[in-house]
């Protein structure tokens, strides 16, 4: 487990503005379905650093609503699907992760991304049941080029948020 | 490798019922546990909220919070958009002067045979005059113009955000229009200042229309991969590439004649009820930055 804090100041401002990026500018510049989800990207470095205060499952809350506002289907799926991410992990960092650049940060970020993904396909195909199957490949490359993103950006975005707790 | 091999074994046991169960023994797990089920318990309140219509304000106020910084984003994201088109185009300027030439005299012959010429061409006097009114045969048209203030975040929805709402006169059900008569998708929740609209390349969407030349009707839906799709085409019609398909007016809010594509592959078999075809749309809907909406009324 690893003694550290969020910075607040940085991550609160960093949030807001991924969000409006996210709702404005990264749907744009992305083929569709191949939109990477920097605002979970980031929530998940923040779940890394084992905080002592529960702020980063509030902020998840906060996000997902934001995006269940602004995305069409059922209201609510968005909440779950990041606050469930977000859980994973913050689960899996606190057991595992020993210090804070290590493999198991690629390990874990990846299998949250994947619950993330795996979720929103099972909800996509309750949906459009044909169209996931029918196109398995190309959702297979979606996750795949999530998880890219999300290792070029995890390390970044960990080191940007992190700071250790004195005692 | 091994070492990898080894992380890889104890990521996954640590994944295993025994080990969490181990973990609820830890106060710190314990508390977050608590604070996500109490999130999860606001998130079920939230559902019933949202379904009984409840939410539609805060809705709404959020999005009037958000607008004024999306439209800052959304103008530095045109200047970038028409950066980056007129380096591409620059290289391709010879080649689409000479496509498009040809285009437009073949369009040119195509709308001068056709009945729907003439919703054509109040569509594009629209574009000179937004707040005229135009009726004919006792249907009358009015139309809107509208900002896109946001856009769907997620990887599976087709969804954009309009600056105009309830108190604009905007309506569940009307249809949103881009530049040249192309049906983008209608309204599905209008709020006081802002309104979400479900493209149609949605999964969820489904327009009545009707091929121009051949006049076979079906219906179009969309899909999160293939894009369009003209379905429910009784084997009896005929189908062919690069005939446009435009909207059928049968649907009350949306009227007849709005382009929504051309026809790309047909699908036919014959041991199948009904035919289909693939349509190529004629936008990029990810760059969509303003939208006509479209009120029809007696």
């Amino acid at each position: 487990m690893i003694n550290g804090k969020i910075k607040n100041y940085i991550f609160i401002p960093l949030l807001i503005v991924f969000l409006i990026l996210q709702i404005t500018f990264i749907p744009q510049y992305f083929p569709d379905n191949f939109i990477p989800n920097i605002v979970l990207m980031l929530l998940l470095a923040g779940s890394v650093i084992n905080n002592k205060s529960s702020n980063i499952f509030y902020f998840a809350f906060f996000c997902g609503f934001i995006f269940d506002v602004f995305s069409g289907g059922y209201f609510g799926t968005a909440l779950v699907i990041i606050l469930i991410s977000v859980f994973v992990s913050y689960y899996l960092s606190h057991i595992l992760l020993k210090e804070l650049f290590s493999y198991n940060l690629l390990l874990i970020s990846t299998f949250s991304i994947l619950v993330y993904n795996i979720i929103s396909i099972f909800l996509v195909s309750i949906n459009d049941f044909q169209q996931v199957f029918y196109n398995a490949e190309q959702f297979f490359f979606i996750i795949i080029f999530q998880i890219v993103c999300m290792l070029v950006l995890i390390y970044p975005l960990t080191y940007i948020i992190f700071s250790k707790n004195e005692k | 490798m091994k070492k990898l091999l080894n992380r890889v074994i104890v990521f996954f046991q640590s994944i295993f019922l025994f080990q969490i169960y181990l973990d609820i023994m830890n106060k710190d797990i314990i508390k977050k546990i608590q604070v996500n089920f109490f999130l999860l318990v606001v998130i079920v309140l939230l559902i019933f909220l949202n379904n009984s219509g409840y939410l539609n304000k805060t809705k709404n106020l959020i999005v009037l919070l958000i607008s004024p910084v999306e439209k800052i984003f959304q103008t530095s994201s045109k200047n970038i958009n028409d950066f980056f088109y007129t380096i591409e185009s620059i290289n391709n300027l010879k080649n689409q002067n000479i496509e498009l030439k040809n285009e437009n005299l073949r369009l040119g012959y195509e709308i001068s045979e056709l009945k729907e010429v003439q919703i054509e061409n109040k569509i594009l006097r629209k574009h000179f005059a937004f707040s005229e009114n135009s009726c004919d045969d006792g249907i009358c048209i009015e139309w809107k113009l509208a900002d896109v203030i946001g856009r769907d975040p997620s990887n599976f929805g087709k969804y954009i955000f309009i600056d105009l709402g309830i108190k604009d006169g905007i309506q569940e059900g009307q249809s949103a229009v881009a530049s040249g008569g192309l049906l983008i998708g209608k309204i599905v929740e209008a709020y006081e200042n802002s309104s979400k609209i479900m493209l149609i390349t949605d999964p969820s969407s489904s327009i009545n229309s009707i091929t121009q030349t051949s006049r076979a009707n079906g219906i179009v839906t969309g899909s999160y991969a293939t894009g369009l799709k003209l379905e429910m085409i009784n084997q009896s019609d005929e189908l062919m590439v690069d005939d446009l398909v435009i909207t059928s007016g049968i649907e009350e809010k949306i009227p007849k004649g709005l382009i929504i594509g051309r026809i790309m592959n047909i699908e036919e078999f014959a041991n199948q009820v009904f035919k289909s075809a693939e349509i190529n749309v004629f936008i990029d809907f990810n760059r969509v930055e303003k939208v006509f909406i479209v009120r029809k009324y007696d």
